[in-house]
């Protein structure tokens, strides 16, 4: 268990778009075009990921083990492009968490709420 | 890229996105290049077919996503590849770090090879240490010279506001720079606001005087001096004073020593002001001893100066004969001083019409009257000393090939073992900074050759810049000669000679009914580390212990 927080630890703190991809790639599979249509949906007020960038830190990922490429799924609508998809390893799940929760704990800071609320 | 079917084809955006993501490395090319494009003409596609704008604007959407992803394309490759680089960059440190021993401790290793070996050659080490010894003095010799004449100032507080005074004819060019006058002189001394201080020689130099009286009499040279004079180079005695205005006349008999003369003649008397020495008969009394280390660039090394009579010269305007220096006031510029000696010229020959007909007074400044066309010379000179340097280099450096003919089998079989090649360049490399080193540390090997090319003062050679330029001359003509044997091992010789040397020595041996080496290792002329299971099973075990010491 040490192991693997030591393991987790090494990868904090991300970089937001870093945390942006593992977040889109916890719940479910998805491919490129799916990680950018699903960025801008669910994060507006974010700069819309670029398609280098993002391949980027997809391959950085994959080299790391945050995520790995899984077959497409069954309920995919077919296209006649060939899709690759990613999804977050157990790995890449926990660091999305430890991200969040280091985040949260410096957001639940007095200081924050200070800046956030007035 | 390979065009898809059912979707809108590449066309020319998709197209040149295609030709930008060649951008990335090949390898990242291979994983998600075409992958990328789908990504954009995905996104491309899906602009087009928002319908609820209207056309331009979708072509201007698309034209945007276009631009924005062919920068990030650019930046992004970029990244891609200074992150390849950092990565191997780390891998072949990582590597080294585990194979090899620290360079400082293979540095003092190699130099006892190399003491060890270079003691076992006396012959080779002689001559190259006599023919880099001569290359490398005649330099150092030539460049103390020019340091001292060109590179360093004069040797006077603010030389930079000396200057010479000349006369010239105009139209003659024999008299371009022509002496002054005792008449001219004060004239100019007093009618010129920016002269700090000026002051005259006699031109001719020292003059030889005989001093008599006490002890063995003794021919000295003496320089006759203005008032003015010392105080120009601001050069100010040990004790006593300089002269006055009022010595400025034949009838003076005073004398300031020189610090050698003091010295030497009087024993360093303390009390040597105001008593009298005899110059050729004439009773002179010391009125001062100068600072040994004052020396007048243009009066030369003298003994002693007297004071130089202008009383008597008041009317011989035509008698050319002092070299007249002035020290400019500090904010005075050569132009404005030259304007107000010209005034002072023009003066004169109002006052005497016909006697300054085409005559012009010049200032020079010191330093470019001193060093003049002499840096030219120098630097041919100079030039000239480099090229017996590298002529010495090249005899050596032939030396230093031939030797390593001579030793092809011993970094053959240091090479077979297991040996890298850096190892043995660099071991190569150190012999040669070891002869260097035996050059340039062993003073009376080079100082002999640079004292029988220069035998003056004024090269100072433990002068800061002179030690630096010794010591680049010196690892410099040592590090090309090291290279040239070391190019033989770069090109991958050894192994194969090994093999010709083996084979070479079977057929000897084979003449005389025995082996020496493994048949394999003998029959053909580059054998293999299975060719030769002895030498790859001790290049194995040498490898294995990570670092190796021949």
């Amino acid at each position: 268990m040490s192991h693997k927080s030591n393991k987790i630890n090494d990868f904090l703190p991300m970089s937001p778009l870093d945390f942006q991809v593992l977040l889109l790639l916890q719940d479910e599979p998805r491919h490129g075009y799916g990680i950018v249509q699903a960025g801008e949906q669910l994060f507006p007020s974010e700069p819309p990921l670029e398609i280098g960038s993002l391949y980027r830190i997809v391959a950085r990922m994959l080299d790391t083990g945050l995520i790995l490429e899984v077959s497409c799924p069954p309920d995919n609508p077919g296209d006649a492009r060939r899709r690759r998809f990613y999804q977050a390893t157990e790995l890449g799940v926990a660091v999305a968490r430890a991200e969040a929760g280091r985040m949260h704990a410096l957001l639940d800071s007095p200081q924050a709420a200070e800046l956030l609320h007035g | 890229m390979t065009r898809r079917r059912g979707f809108r084809g590449l066309g020319l955006s998709g197209r040149f996105v295609t030709a930008l993501a060649r951008l990335f490395p090949s390898q990242f090319r291979a994983r998600f290049g075409q992958e990328m494009v789908a990504t954009y003409l995905d996104r491309r596609d899906a602009l087009l077919d928002d319908h609820s704008v209207s056309l331009s604007s979708r072509v201007a959407r698309v034209v945007g996503l276009t631009l924005r992803t062919s920068v990030n394309f650019v930046t992004s490759a970029v990244a891609e590849r200074y992150q390849i680089i950092r990565r191997r960059r780390s891998s072949r440190r990582n590597r080294n770090r585990i194979r090899k021993e620290p360079m400082i401790k293979a540095f003092f290793t190699d130099s006892r090879q190399a003491l060890r070996t270079l003691s076992k050659q006396p012959g080779y080490v002689a001559v190259a240490v006599l023919t880099l010894a001569l290359g490398i003095g005649a330099n150092t010799a030539v460049f103390s010279v020019l340091n001292s004449v060109i590179l360093s100032p004069l040797p006077y507080p603010e030389s930079d506001r000396l200057v010479r005074i000349y006369n010239s004819w105009e139209g003659n060019p024999d008299f371009s720079r022509n002496y002054l006058s005792g008449f001219d002189f004060p004239r100019f001394r007093d009618g010129v606001p920016g002269f700090e201080t000026a002051g005259v020689m006699y031109t001719y130099r020292e003059t030889g005087r005989d001093i008599t009286g006490d002890g063995h009499p003794q021919r000295v040279k003496a320089l006759h001096v203005s008032s003015g004079y010392f105080e120009t180079y601001r050069a100010t005695p040990l004790f006593g004073r300089t002269f006055t205005r009022e010595e400025e006349h034949s009838d003076s008999r005073l004398a300031i020593l020189s610090h050698r003369l003091w010295r030497t003649h009087t024993n360093e008397d303390s009390d040597i002001l105001g008593k009298t020495i005899a110059l050729d008969g004439d009773a002179h009394t010391v009125v001062g001893v100068m600072r040994p280390s004052f020396l007048d660039v243009i009066g030369g090394d003298v003994d002693l100066w007297v004071p130089q009579d202008l009383q008597s010269d008041r009317n011989s305007r035509g008698n050319h004969y002092l070299t007249g220096i002035a020290r400019l006031g500090p904010d005075v510029t050569l132009a404005q001083a030259q304007a107000q000696i010209n005034a002072v010229q023009n003066q004169l020959a109002e006052e005497f019409p016909g006697s300054y007909d085409r005559q012009n007074v010049d200032l020079l400044p010191l330093y470019e009257d001193v060093v003049g066309t002499t840096s030219s010379t120098l630097f041919i000179l100079w030039g000239a000393a480099g090229l017996v340097l590298l002529i010495a280099c090249v005899n050596v450096a032939n030396l230093s090939l031939a030797r390593s003919v001579a030793r092809t089998k011993e970094l053959a079989i240091r090479t077979a073992l297991g040996s890298g090649r850096g190892r043995l360049v660099g071991q190569l490399l150190t012999e040669s900074v070891v002869v260097q080193d035996v050059v340039g540390d062993e003073p009376g090997i080079t100082r002999p050759c640079r004292r029988g090319l220069l035998r003056s003062n004024t090269a100072r050679f433990c002068h800061g810049r002179n030690c630096g330029y010794r010591v680049a001359v010196r690892s410099s003509s040592g590090t090309p000669r090291g290279a040239r044997s070391a190019q033989r091992i770069v090109a991958r010789r050894y192994p194969w000679q090994l093999g010709y040397q083996a084979r070479s020595q079977r057929a000897q041996s084979t003449r005389r009914g025995s082996g020496v080496l493994g048949a394999g290792a003998v029959d053909r002329s580059r054998p293999s580390d299975q060719e030769l299971p002895g030498i790859a099973a001790t290049r194995s075990r040498v490898r294995s212990r990570e670092c190796c010491h021949f």
